[in-house]
């Protein structure tokens, strides 16, 4: 039997955080983070496949979250979602930043269905077939 | 107390004068006191006085009503402290306050009589360069301090008020969709209620944060080659769900083959989308929507069309009014800033923006056509037009 997956879930708000666990438990274990600090050291931690970071938080943003997550060689690899409640999507602020692009991102609200559909394209590897 | 040159030598509108020209504005001016809550200014009045704070403060403020039969509120538009002025209005035509002024605690000021001072100011041309010049420069300044805080105000706004109403939506979504266990029909409806005013609001916020956006030269910098087709097919998809809970046909005549074309790609497909949305909300059930392109000489032509309530010919020339509501459309929701907001994309594509209502003789419904010109450039292609233009004088049109 194939072990279930294990994701991380970051975001400050609370809320946004027990709507979207419960979707996500449907499929896989899910793992939370209040922060970005908690988010880096929970990575490190449990090395999870799959990590759904939020854009817009208090003590540092996903932005660099993410950044610290890819120059770290023993997290490099593991798949990040952008998640942001801003209008435009994030490809303009991307841009601005410098960032590469994100491997993908979600715009907030999230729609379960939709949810479940990006989280399984990544968990399942079909992400770099894409 | 006498006005003196030292008084004044400090004060923003005549720190650039010499001590002869100072002396000679002295004469015009006179020391006035006021009491907290007294007005110095009233908005939309003739402009008789100019002041300059000396002590106190003075609140700026603005009659605002959003649409035209909404409640007229005040706004407190800017603070006036020492060594500031208020009433530049006084000095310009039509000589009408654009604000009102009020003491927010016991002021002195220095008033001067606005019709003495323009014609010191027009007897002395040097001088009134320099008070112009200086008024000039801080309108400047009032105005970009104005557009920043509100930037900064809007982009605050924007998350602070999106990211509680994401939360909302995203436990409506969490039950309605079942994982959060059972719920009973009565429950549903109550939450898919929920879940659509929630909508409503989060596209107000949207309406609002946009029309903050809608400079020409903003819209102007994401100009880009794009194939129009492609943006007509996405805004139909935006619509596809409503149009289906409605029973809202919506048939599609493209021209034999779509042409790239330069314009605001996003910022297109929001006009497309409007129009749609409008077009589906106002039909009968049942009823169709056309959507159709034409090329013409100079420009791309879309229509959309529905069978729905049409608009009133007292309301057309102002359906593009920020906030504006039509007459007839009862409790249908929105802000009055879609087509507001519709207009001024176009307006930033030196394009049109034009009604129709009724567009057929015996028929209801409404026409809106959008007139996209062909030759727009990319910024990179103005840039360059001005860089080979500073060579051969005379070629930009």
């Amino acid at each position: 039997m194939t072990p279930r997956r294990h994701i991380l879930l970051v975001d400050d708000d609370r809320d946004f955080i027990e709507a979207t666990r419960a979707v996500l438990e449907s499929i896989c274990d899910v793992d939370v983070a209040y922060g970005g600090g908690e988010a880096l050291d929970k990575a490190h931690a449990a090395r999870p496949d799959l990590i759904l970071l939020d854009v817009i938080m208090p003590d540092e943003d996903g932005f660099a979250v993410r950044e610290k997550l890819k120059a770290d060689p023993q997290l490099a690899a593991v798949p990040v979602i952008l998640l942001t409640s801003l209008p435009d999507g994030l490809s303009p602020m991307n841009q601005a930043r410098g960032m590469p692009q994100a491997e993908d991102y979600l715009e907030k609200p999230v729609r379960p269905a939709e949810l479940l559909r990006r989280v399984n394209k990544f968990l399942s590897g079909k992400a770099q077939d894409d | 107390m006498a006005i003196t040159i030292e008084r004044l030598r400090y004060l923003d509108l005549f720190n650039e004068l010499t001590d002869v020209e100072l002396a000679q504005i002295v004469q015009l001016g006179r020391e006035e006191a006021y009491r907290e809550g007294d007005v110095l200014l009233t908005e939309d009045a003739p402009a008789e006085k100019l002041f300059i704070v000396e002590q106190g403060k003075l609140s700026l403020e603005k009659k605002i009503q959003l649409g035209r039969r909404g409640a007229v509120r005040t706004a407190t538009v800017g603070i006036v402290g020492p060594g500031k002025s208020a009433g530049w209005s006084a000095l310009t035509p039509p000589h009408l306050y654009t604000s009102s002024a009020v003491c927010l605690e016991p002021t002195r000021a220095i008033a001067f009589e606005s019709q003495a001072l323009l014609r010191h100011l027009s007897d002395n041309p040097p001088v009134g360069y320099k008070v112009m010049t200086a008024i000039a420069g801080l309108a400047r300044a009032r105005y970009k301090t104005a557009t920043d805080t509100l930037a900064y105000f809007l982009s605050i706004v924007s998350h602070e008020l999106r990211a509680p109403l994401a939360a909302i939506e995203n436990y409506l979504n969490v039950i309605l969709d079942g994982f959060a266990g059972e719920i009973s029909d009565k429950q549903r409806r109550m939450l898919e209620r929920s879940a659509l005013r929630v909508n409503d609001l989060r596209s107000l916020i949207g309406d609002l944060v946009d029309l903050a956006r809608m400079r020409p030269e903003q819209i102007q910098a994401d100009f880009e080659w794009f194939d129009p087709g492609e943006v007509g097919t996405e805004s139909i998809e935006d619509v596809r769900l409503a149009a289906g809970e409605r029973n809202v046909r919506i048939k599609v005549e493209p021209p034999p083959k779509f042409e790239k074309i330069i314009g605001a790609r996003r910022r297109l497909r929001q006009v497309f989308t409007n129009l749609l949305t409008n077009a589906v909300k106002f039909s009968p059930p049942g009823g169709t929507v056309m959507f159709r392109a034409r090329y013409e000489l100079d420009a791309l032509v879309f229509e959309v069309e529905d069978e729905g309530i049409g608009i009133l010919p007292q309301d057309q020339p102002h359906i593009f009014d920020d906030f504006f509501r039509a007459e007839n459309v009862g409790e249908a929701p929105g802000s009055g800033l879609g087509l507001s907001i519709a207009h001024k994309i176009m307006d930033a594509h030196e394009g049109q923006l034009l009604v129709t209502s009724p567009y057929a003789e015996g028929k209801t419904g409404t026409r809106f056509t959008v007139v996209i010109p062909r030759n727009l450039q990319t910024l990179e292609m103005r840039r360059g037009a001005q860089i080979s233009g500073s060579e051969q004088p005379g070629e930009l049109t």
